[in-house]
């Protein structure tokens, strides 16, 4: 009778052990790749925009854990492009011309992975400009990295590109730039084939200000939502903006499965 | 009894082990948001210090003498992509010369951010270099660029010129 009793429970529990190993998602299968990028186009984005002549932007991205593995989004494709991953907004002139910042990050070798805070610029008549401020601190993760893009008030054609985290922040400068501002963007965006992940991240505060009277507003609408791959690189309003919750709350995250 | 026991004990061990595992591989929970919309309180604003990128050869460098030499720099940028350049990287180097920031600023028609008097390296590249627009879409140079500070080897800039 013990013997039975014993058998009994070892078959039990063996049922139970195998189906839940069986139940665990992708827990050692090899990651599949996806496609976010050639020479010339093809980003992921989990992003939403909003159109409209405005004098500035503002959002605050909750800074998380990105990664890109080095072995993977280093010289990803044909010898070329490093593959990365950011958080950031957007503040344009239609697709032509912008102001962004926010923090990426990418690998500058097989063995190296840099995770930034940046800021970058595509001005009127003149070039584009990455700017590299510092490596994210590690006492700003968990914490939101405010973000403000906005006409420069005592100067034309210039830009405030303000950060500031945490531990850190940073005030900056886009000159010479003569561009009229008409969308502002917020989310992320992905390049590469394969070893990026990013943990769920908000973007909160999302607001733009009067070209009237300088005042800041927060946005009220859901806007136009620009994921174009969702089984990759997500993002979708958690809360959506109803004129009533700080510019609602955008969530994006990457790379589910991959 | 005693041969259930161990298969027993043995089990329990198994099953323990695929918990931690299943806990582990988890999805994170996500980052609760702090912030405010006001900048009291905030910590004092810094100037860009980069990027690591070239291992200067001495940290005792005077204000006005690189730590790196211009056999560094071509080094690194020959097998270095630049970060966010969507086009295959094989550039030509056409211009490697230390400068300082207000020498840098002016020639980019760009504010660099640090002090007008830091030394810094720019380097000029013939090739092709594109960016991606927020649609998605690209902005193609032929002709790019690179800032690096003189002493620490860090990346500052990057990008396209026309």
């Amino acid at each position: 009778m013990d013997d039975h009793l014993g058998r009994v429970l070892i078959a039990l529990l063996l049922s139970f052990f195998l189906a839940f190993v069986a139940a665990l998602p992708h827990a050692h299968a090899a990651p599949a790749v996806y496609y976010c990028g050639n020479a010339g186009s093809g980003h992921c984005y989990a992003k939403v925009y909003w159109t409209g002549a405005t004098a500035g932007a503002y959002s605050a991205i909750d800074v998380v854990d990105l990664n890109c593995n080095p072995l993977d989004c280093y010289n990803w494709s044909q010898g070329g492009e490093l593959g990365f991953i950011d958080n950031e907004m957007w503040f344009s002139q239609d697709n032509s011309y912008w102001v962004e910042a926010g923090y990426t990050t990418y690998s500058t070798s097989i063995t190296s992975t840099i995770n930034d805070y940046y800021w970058a610029d595509y001005r009127p008549n003149l070039g584009y400009s990455e700017h590299y401020l510092s490596t994210v601190p590690s006492g700003d993760y968990g914490y939101a990295v405010d973000i403000q893009i906005n006409k420069d008030p005592s100067f034309s054609n210039e830009f405030d590109v303000n950060l500031w985290s945490n531990t850190w922040s940073s005030l900056n400068l886009s000159t010479n730039n003569t561009m009229a501002a008409n969308k502002i963007w917020e989310g992320q965006e992905l390049a590469g084939t394969e070893g990026a992940e990013a943990p769920a991240a908000y973007i909160t505060d999302a607001e733009w200000q009067s070209v009237n009277n300088g005042t800041w507003h927060y946005q009220t609408t859901s806007g136009t939502n620009g994921d174009n791959n969702v089984n990759v690189d997500e993002g979708y309003w958690y809360i959506v903006p109803n004129g009533s919750n700080h510019g609602g709350e955008w969530e994006d995250y990457c790379c589910q499965g991959y | 009894m005693r041969k259930p026991s161990l298969l027993l004990f043995t089990l329990l061990a198994l099953l323990a082990l695929t918990g931690w595992a299943y806990l582990s591989q988890s999805a994170p929970v996500a980052a609760q948001s702090t912030h405010t919309s006001s900048t009291l309180g905030k910590p004092a604003p810094t100037g860009p210090v980069g990027v690591p990128a070239i291992h200067p050869r001495t940290t005792t460098a005077p204000a006005g003498t690189p730590a790196f030499t211009t056999a560094d720099v071509e080094q690194l940028v020959k097998n270095t992509p630049m970060p966010k350049d969507m086009a295959s990287w094989n550039p030509v180097i056409i211009r490697v010369t230390f400068l300082t920031s207000l020498q840098v600023s002016a020639l980019l028609k760009d504010n660099t951010g640090v002090p007008d008097e830091r030394l810094l390296c720019y380097v000029e590249m013939q090739g092709t270099f594109s960016f991606p627009t927020p649609s998605g879409t690209g902005v193609t140079f032929q002709r790019g660029f690179e800032v690096f500070d003189a002493h620490s080897g860090n990346l500052l800039m990057s990008g396209g010129l026309i």
